[in-house]
C-alpha cells in the first residue's frame, strides 16, 4: 500500500508543478480517430492515448509488427519464440490475453469470436501508416473485446501516381523475406482512382529448443514460411467522400519443434482470408464512417509424438472461423457546444471445429455461432474552452446459437465411453457499457483527464462449445458462460513542455465474471494417465492498480529519448468457488508488476539508429501462482542508412545482448536476432499545374 | 484499373482454391498362414493361447498410421488401436481364448488419410466340455511402499517373493509387480516397472528409471465381490474376467481394502488379485492376495 501511495504522492506533486507553466510550447497536431470514433486532436480527448507513426516504425527494430508495442507503456507483447512463436499475445493494463484488447485494421475488428485472438503475422509494418493504442476500456464506443484498451492500425494509402516499394532482409536462423507494395494514385482535383497491390513472403529455418546435448531424433528446429497478399482499390467522389474495396490472403506454417515421421511434423498453420469494404462521407452534416467485412481464419494443427510409452501418436486439429459485419459510425456536431457520435455495430462469429485422430479413429468436433446487435451513443460537450466533457452509453445484444458437440469412435485417446452428439441450448445476454470522462486544461501546455469507463469480453465459442483435452486435463464446455467485465477509474496528466512530454497516469479496475478454469472434482483416464475434469466459469472477481508514465525529451535535433515505466498490481479478490484451489489473493497470471523501456532514438541527415533498452519483471504463468518466469531485460538496436534517392540499408538486432529466457511451456527464446536489410522507394512525382 | 482488376482476379482465384486428394488404392492385410499361427476359424478351449500373425502394406505412398483390432463376444467388445507409422508391417497377436463361447477377432489398418484396409475376420468358439484347471493362490503378499525400510516394495510372479530395490535392481528380468504410495493423487498404487513411475519414487542409483528390463502388468478393476474372490477355486472365474492385455491399465491405483483387480502381464500370468489391507503412505504397506494361472 505504501508504494500506491508514493505513485499517487509523486503524480500529485508532478500534475501541481506544471500546472502554472506558461512557457513556449511545441504545438504538435496529433490526430486520432480511434479513441472518439472521429478525428480528433490528440491534446483534447480525455484518454490516453499512444500514437506510433510509421516513421517511429522506421526507427525502431521491428520484426513483426507487434514488436513495435515494446516500446509502448503498460503494454506487454508475450512473443518467446520470436519470429517463429504461433503467435503473440498482446496484453495491456494488468489484463492477460489478447481477447481483452479491441484490435482494428483499419476499422475492421481482427479478434475472432471463436477465441478473440489475433494473427499478427498477417499484418506488413511496412504497410503500416499510424498505429493508436488507446488505454483503458472503451466498450461504451466498441463493445466487445476492449476492455484494456484499443489498438487501431491503420494502413498506408498513396499520395504519388506510382509508388513501387521494395524490402528485402536476411539474418539469423537463415531467416529470409521479400515485401512488396505497388501503389496508384489518380485522384486529381479530389476525384478518381487510388489502388495498391502489396504482398510479402518470409521464410526461416528457426531454432532448436533443446541443446545439442539433450535432442533425441524427435526435436527440430521452428522453422517457418508464410505469405501474404492482399490490395486494395478504392474510388474518391469528391473531397468528402470516398469508397474502398480490399483484400487479403495469408498463408503460413510453423513448426512446433518437433518431428516423429509426417513431413513437417507437429505444426500450425493459420490461412486466413479477408475482405472488406468501408465508406467514408459527409452528407448535410452528418459524417458517415461505414464498414463491412468478412474473415475467414482457417485453422490447422497437425501434432504428433511418442508418448511416454514410446507409442505412436498422431492427430489433426483444425478449425474454421468466420467473422462478418457491418458497423456504421455517424457523426454531428450540434450547436457549438455538442458532437455527437452514433450508430450501430452487427456482428455474426461462427466455428467449426474437429479433431481427427489418425492412431485410433477417435472424432471430435463442435460448432457455434454468435450474432452481437449494439447501438452506441456519445456526446462530447465543451463546456467552455478548458473544460470537456464526455458521456457514452452503448447496448449490446448478444446470441449463442448452433452450439452442438460430438464425439464419434471414442476411445481412451478422447476418454469419452461411447459415441455422443449433443445440442447446446441458445443463450442471449445483453451488456450495457458507459463512459463518462472530463478533459480539462490548466493552459495550453497542461491538462488533466479523468475518465470511469466500463468494459467487457464475451466468452469465446471455444469455451461455450468445445470439450476435449488441454494441457492442464479435460475442458469441459460451459454452454452458460456469461462475458466478463470490469470497471475503470483512471486519471492523467498531459505536460508539454519546449521539448519535454511527460504523460503520468494512474487506475483502478475491478473485473467482474472473469473466466477461469475450475476443477470439478473427477478425472477421467486418458490412455492410462489421468487427467482432471475442468471447466471455464464466471468465477473470479479481480482487482487491478496501476500506473504508468510516459516521458519523451529532445535532447537536441538529432537525439530523442523516450522513457516509460508501468506499474500493474492484479490480484483476484474473490474466488467464488470452493473447488479447486482457492485463487483469491492470487496474482493473475502472465502480468508483470513493473515494465521499463527507455529508449535513445538518433537521426542524422542520411543516418538512423536506435538502442532501447526494456525491462519485464518476474510473472506468474499459472493461476495457482505456482510456476514463475524470472524477469528478464532486453537490448533492441537499430541503424539504417540512406544510401541515395531510392535505396536505404538497416541492421535490426534484436535482443542484442542474447538474453535467454523461457515461455510459460519452459521452452527458450531464440536469443538474439539479426536481421540485414535494404528497402527500396521508388515514386513517380506528381505534376502539378 | 488494368492492374487491379488483374489482382482482384488472382484473388478470387485463390479464395476459391482448395486442395482434394486423389483417389488411390485401399491399403491391404494378409492372413500369414504359416506354422504356429491360427489363420482359419477355429475351436479353442478357455485359457488356450494361439498366435495370429498379419502382414499389413500400403499401396500408396501414405504410411500405415494405425492397427485396430476389435474382439467382439456376447458381453462385450473390446478395441485396441495401435499407432504405427510404416508402409508395411508384420505383426502377431496373441490370443488367450476367454470364457466365452463365441467370439469374433476383426483386423483393420487405416493409413495417414484414414483409409482402411478390408479387415480380416477370424471366428473363435470356445470348445465344449472345457475344463476349468487348479490355479496358483498366493494368499498373502505383503508389499513395503517406498520409504518403508523393512518390507520390499518388488514382487516376483514366478518366484513369487519380495524384493527390496537393490535386490530388485539386480533381478529386474524377475520383477513384475511394485507398490509405492503417489502424492500427487494416486495415492495408494500397485504398478509394474513398465509403467512409467515417476522419477525419484524410488530414491538412489536403483530407481526404476535407471532399469534396463521393465517388465509390464496391465490392470483392470473388476466388479467381483471379495466373496466370488474367496469362493474362486479353478481358472473359471478368471477366464471370465481376464482382458487383452493392450487394453488393461498400467497402474492400480486410490487402491483400497476390498478392490478385486484383474492383472495381466507381457510375461503371460494373468489372474486376479484382491487388496486386503493397506496401511500409511510412504512409509507404509499393502497386504494383497493373488490368484493366478
Amino acid at each position: 500500500m505504501k508504494l500506491y501511495t508514493t505513485i499517487i504522492i509523486i503524480l500529485i506533486t508532478i500534475l501541481g508543478a506544471f500546472a502554472q507553466i506558461d512557457q513556449d510550447t511545441l504545438k504538435i497536431k496529433e490526430v486520432v480517430i480511434s479513441a472518439m470514433r472521429s478525428e480528433k486532436n490528440k491534446n483534447e480527448i480525455p484518454v490516453k492515448v499512444d500514437l506510433i507513426s510509421a516513421k517511429n516504425i522506421e526507427n525502431l527494430a521491428v520484426v513483426n509488427v507487434d514488436d513495435i508495442f515494446n516500446s509502448i507503456s503498460n503494454v506487454y507483447v508475450n512473443r518467446s519464440w520470436g519470429p517463429f512463436s504461433k503467435n503473440s499475445s498482446v496484453t495491456m493494463r494488468g489484463l492477460s490475453s489478447s481477447a481483452r484488447v479491441l484490435v482494428l485494421l483499419d476499422g475492421m475488428p481482427l479478434n475472432m469470436a471463436a477465441g478473440g485472438s489475433i494473427n499478427w503475422h498477417m499484418i506488413d509494418a511496412d504497410n503500416v501508416s499510424q498505429i493508436e493504442i488507446t488505454k483503458g476500456p472503451n466498450s461504451a464506443l466498441y463493445g466487445n473485446n476492449a476492455m484494456g484498451g484499443v489498438i487501431s492500425i491503420i494502413s498506408k494509402r498513396p499520395k504519388s501516381p506510382i509508388t513501387v516499394h521494395l524490402n528485402s532482409y536476411g539474418g539469423s536462423y537463415k531467416t529470409f523475406g521479400q515485401h512488396i507494395t505497388i501503389t496508384g494514385n489518380r485522384v486529381n482535383d479530389e476525384k478518381g482512382l487510388y489502388w495498391g497491390i502489396k504482398g510479402f513472403a518470409r521464410q526461416g529455418d528457426g531454432y532448436y529448443f533443446e541443446s545439442e546435448a539433450s535432442r533425441d531424433y524427435s526435436d527440430t528446429t521452428t522453422y517457418i514460411w508464410e505469405y501474404n497478399t492482399g490490395g486494395y482499390l478504392g474510388y474518391q467522389f469528391n473531397k468528402d467522400n470516398k469508397i474502398e474495396v480490399s483484400g487479403d490472403f495469408y498463408d503460413d506454417l510453423r513448426n512446433e519443434g518437433i518431428q516423429v515421421y509426417e513431413k513437417d511434423g507437429s505444426y500450425y498453420k493459420f490461412t486466413t482470408k479477408t475482405i472488406q469494404a468501408n465508406y467514408v462521407g459527409k452528407f448535410k452534416g452528418f459524417e458517415i464512417n461505414a464498414i463491412g467485412y468478412r474473415k475467414q481464419q482457417d485453422y490447422f494443427n497437425q501434432k504428433e509424438r511418442l508418448n511416454n510409452f514410446a507409442e505412436y501418436k498422431l492427430m489433426e486439429s483444425s478449425s474454421t472461423d468466420i467473422d462478418e459485419g457491418v458497423w456504421i459510425g455517424v457523426n454531428r456536431k450540434i450547436g457549438e457546444k455538442h458532437f455527437f457520435t452514433f450508430g450501430s455495430d452487427i456482428k455474426h462469429g461462427e466455428t467449426n471445429y474437429a479433431d481427427i485422430y489418425f492412431t485410433s479413429y477417435d472424432e471430435v468436433y463442435y460448432t457455434g455461432a454468435f450474432n452481437f446487435y449494439a447501438l452506441f451513443l456519445q456526446d462530447e460537450y465543451n463546456l467552455n474552452k478548458k473544460i470537456k466533457i464526455v458521456g457514452g452509453l452503448r447496448f449490446d445484444k448478444a446470441n449463442f446459437y448452433d452450439g452442438s458437440f460430438s464425439v464419434n469412435n471414442p476411445t481412451s485417446e478422447t476418454g469419452y465411453e461411447n459415441s455422443m452428439h449433443s445440442e447446446y441450448t441458445p443463450e442471449t445476454w445483453n451488456a450495457i457499457s458507459y463512459k463518462f470522462a472530463t478533459n480539462y486544461s490548466f493552459s495550453e501546455k497542461v491538462r488533466n483527464y479523468f475518465s470511469v469507463a466500463t468494459g467487457f469480453t464475451p466468452p469465446k465459442l471455444d469455451d461455450l462449445c468445445r470439450s476435449g483435452k488441454i494441457s492442464k486435463g479435460i475442458k469441459i464446455a460451459n454452454p452458460e458462460l456469461q462475458p466478463e467485465k470490469i470497471f475503470n477509474i483512471e486519471t492523467g496528466t498531459f505536460i508539454t513542455l519546449h521539448k519535454l512530454e511527460i504523460e503520468p497516469s494512474i487506475y483502478y479496475s475491478r473485473g467482474k465474471d472473469f473466466h477461469y478454469l475450475v476443477g470439478l472434482g473427477d478425472t477421467v483416464d486418458i490412455g492410462g494417465e489421468q487427467r482432471a475434469l475442468l471447466q471455464k466459469q464466471n468465477v473470479s472477481d479481480v482487482e487491478i492498480l496501476g500506473a504508468e508514465i510516459n516521458v519523451k525529451f529532445q535532447i537536441n535535433q538529432n537525439l530523442n529519448l523516450i522513457t516509460n515505466y508501468s506499474f500493474n498490481h492484479s490480484t483476484i479478490k474473490d474466488y467464488k468457488t470452493s473447488v479447486g484451489t482457492e485463487l483469491t489473493g492470487k496474482y493473475l497470471a502472465e502480468v508483470p508488476p513493473h515494465l521499463f523501456y527507455i529508449g535513445l532514438y538518433f537521426n542524422h541527415k542520411r543516418l538512423a539508429s536506435s538502442i532501447a533498452f526494456r525491462f519485464i519483471d518476474e510473472q506468474w504463468i499459472d493461476d495457482e501462482n505456482t510456476l514463475l518466469v524470472e524477469k528478464y531485460s532486453i537490448v533492441d538496436f537499430k541503424i539504417s542508412y540512406q544510401i541515395n534517392k531510392y535505396f536505404a540499408s538497416y541492421i535490426d538486432i534484436q535482443n542484442l545482448l542474447d538474453v535467454e529466457f523461457v515461455d510459460r511451456k519452459g521452452l527458450s527464446s531464440p536469443g538474439r536476432f539479426i536481421l540485414v536489410g535494404i528497402k527500396t522507394d521508388v515514386k513517380q512525382i506528381s505534376k502539378k499545374k | 484499373m488494368r492492374i487491379a482488376t488483374l489482382y482482384i482476379s488472382a484473388m478470387v482465384f485463390l479464395f476459391s482454391c482448395k486442395e482434394e486428394i486423389p483417389e488411390y488404392n485401399s491399403p491391404k492385410l494378409e492372413l500369414i498362414q504359416d506354422s504356429g499361427y491360427l489363420y482359419a476359424d477355429s475351436s479353442l478351449y478357455a485359457g488356450d493361447t494361439v498366435l495370429v500373425k498379419i502382414k499389413a502394406s500400403s499401396q500408396s505412398d501414405y504410411a500405415l498410421t494405425q492397427i485396430h483390432i476389435e474382439r467382439i463376444t456376447e458381453n462385450d467388445t473390446i478395441t485396441i488401436d495401435t499407432g504405427i507409422y510404416n508402409h508395411t508391417i508384420t505383426f502377431v497377436k496373441k490370443i488367450v481364448k476367454s470364457n466365452s463361447d463365441f467370439e469374433t477377432w476383426t483386423f483393420t489398418a487405416s493409413d495417414r488419410n484414414r483409409v482402411k484396409s478390408e479387415s480380416i475376420t477370424i471366428n473363435i468358439s470356445k470348445k465344449e466340455f472345457s475344463t476349468y484347471n487348479d490355479i496358483i493362490h498366493i494368499p498373502s503378499v505383503l508389499f513395503g511402499f517406498q520409504n518403508n525400510n523393512e518390507i520390499g516394495s518388488f514382487y516376483s510372479l514366478s518366484s513369487q517373493e519380495i524384493f527390496d530395490t537393490e535386490n530388485a535392481y539386480n533381478f529386474q528380468d524377475n520383477i513384475h509387480l511394485v507398490a509405492y504410495y503417489d502424492y500427487s493423487g494416486d495415492e495408494h498404487v500397485i504398478a509394474s516397472p513398465g509403467a512409467n513411475i515417476s522419477e525419484g519414487t524410488f530414491a538412489g542409483s536403483y530407481d526404476i528409471v535407471n532399469w534396463t528390463t521393465l517388465n509390464t502388468t496391465r490392470f483392470l478393476l473388476s466388479d467381483i465381490s471379495t466373496d466370488e474372490f474367496d469362493n474362486c477355486s479353478n481358472d473359471s472365474l478368471i477366464y471370465e474376467t481376464s482382458f487383452t492385455f493392450e487394453v488393461g491399465k498400467r497402474k492400480a491405483k486410490n487402491l483400497s481394502q476390498g478392490d478385486v483387480y484383474a492383472f495381466v502381464s507381457d510375461k503371460g500370468y494373468f489372474g486376479l488379485i484382491k487388496v486386503k489391507s493397506l496401511t500409511g503412505t510412504n512409509e507404509g504397506n499393502i497386504e494383497i492376495e493373488i490368484k493366478m494361472k
